[in-house]
């Protein structure tokens, strides 16, 4: 077989194809989080009726790895929370709505001006998700297909945060429901220390709501 | 020199244009029980406008493709079957002033999401994935259970030739999944805990 000048560089150009999309281009891999039960997580607390416990999501590292993207640098803060039914009589329904995310800057202030909400808009999330992407993407790849890529990255992403949500669910005697929930932070975040998250069920015999509160620390 | 700057503007429109494609997926199998193992609770299906219409529609970018899911006659089916799999009497509602007097719980599920992942490459996989939530109310609208019921579905993305096959495919395994997983959630429910009026139902098939 006769070598030619031509053949060395297609052979080149055919490994630089291969080597983008066994790599680079391949599809942002985000890990599963997995059940974690409620002695797992970082803060926990209880009442007659309900058992709560959460972890919040804050390294880059984790960010990455859980949501493949630096969720806290687009102003939301991931937070698996777990709760249990431990009341042996009555069932409660528990949604995300249900969730309270706010300031504790004095102990009589239950609710205060940074409560957050625990509904993130859609479209606001995949624009603050779809951004992130950009700004990582760009810096490493040069090609045409990067366009492609970073749109099908910022769709992984964002399933993923959907898929890995905490969804409405009743809760009868003894059993628990779990997922994360996505807190828009206010733009003065950083400087917060101390937050509560408030979970309130209601218990769909007599319409009455009960709630368990959890100190986190922000650091 | 003038009909090849034609061709050309024509083809350079072409492929700006971005078109609409509606995806037509797979009818599902229908599902059924005996008769002694369903739940023996009279329900109304309240299935309204927005689940019996309910298109997905998916566009990757403002000036890409749209694809079009109409997923309503599905879930009308497959919430029809799966009602008349897990319960003995069913009659089907679109909304409350039809309501029969003689009814036991009204069983209303509604899409609360439809998502999907894409990749760029012909052999990775695509996922889509919807939530139903479904609310078991009192004839007077009390809510005595809600689940929020997720499903996927997932295949490799397909060539040019077979990227649609692919993805429709894909929505019919996420309906089975949804529905299956709705099947089993409804059997387990403590029906018992809803009031005197449900005693006689046993937890469980």
């Amino acid at each position: 077989m006769k070598i030619t000048n031509a053949m060395p560089d297609k052979v080149c150009a055919i490994l630089i194809i291969v080597g983008l999309t066994s790599t680079g281009c391949a599809t942002v891999r985000i890990e599963e989080y997995g059940r974690r039960a409620m002695g797992e997580q970082r803060y926990r607390g209880r009442n007659n009726h309900l058992e709560i416990a959460a972890t919040p999501i804050l390294g880059e590292d984790e960010l990455s790895k859980y949501f493949g993207a630096n969720l806290i640098e687009a102003g939301i803060l991931p937070i698996f929370v777990r709760v249990k039914n431990v009341d042996p009589f009555s069932s409660y329904i528990v949604g995300k709505e249900d969730f309270l995310l706010y300031e504790r800057s004095s102990r009589s202030s239950a609710t205060s001006d940074a409560r957050v909400d625990s509904d993130i808009d859609a479209r606001v999330t995949a624009a603050s998700v779809l951004a992130l992407v950009f700004a990582g993407g760009v810096l490493g790849l040069g090609a045409a297909m990067a366009g492609g890529k970073m749109v099908t990255d910022a769709a992984v992403v964002e399933h993923n945060l959907s898929n890995k949500q905490f969804l409405t669910t009743t809760l009868a005697p003894g059993q628990e429901g779990s997922g994360f929930l996505y807190f828009k932070l206010p733009q003065e975040a950083a400087k917060l220390s101390s937050w509560n998250v408030r979970v309130n069920a209601r218990n769909p015999n007599n319409n009455e709501v009960v709630f368990v509160e959890l100190p986190i620390k922000w650091q | 020199m003038q009909t090849i700057r034609l061709i050309l503007a024509s083809l350079h429109f072409t492929l700006l244009a971005a078109c609409t494609f509606v995806m037509e997926i797979p009818k599902g199998a229908t599902q059924s029980n005996l008769a002694e193992q369903r739940k023996p609770i009279k329900v109304a299906l309240e299935l309204d406008d927005t689940f019996r219409k309910f298109d997905w529609k998916y566009k990757a970018c403002s000036t890409c493709d749209t694809f079009v899911f109409p997923l309503g006659e599905h879930l009308v089916s497959r919430s029809e079957n799966v009602a008349r799999s897990v319960y003995a009497n069913v009659v089907t509602v679109s909304d409350e002033t039809q309501l029969p007097g003689d009814v036991q719980l009204v069983v209303k599920p509604t899409v609360v999401k439809v998502d999907g992942a894409n990749s760029l490459w012909a052999w990775n996989y695509g996922v889509m994935t919807i939530i139903i939530e479904w609310k078991l109310m009192t004839p007077d609208r009390q809510p005595k259970w809600v689940k929020a019921i997720k499903g996927s579905g997932q295949s490799e993305m397909g060539t040019l030739f077979s990227f649609k096959e692919q993805w429709t495919g894909r929505a019919k395994l996420m309906l089975d999944d949804v529905f299956r997983n709705a099947y089993a959630e409804l059997t387990q429910i403590e029906y018992f805990r809803f009031g005197p009026r449900f005693s006689h139902v046993q937890v469980g098939q």
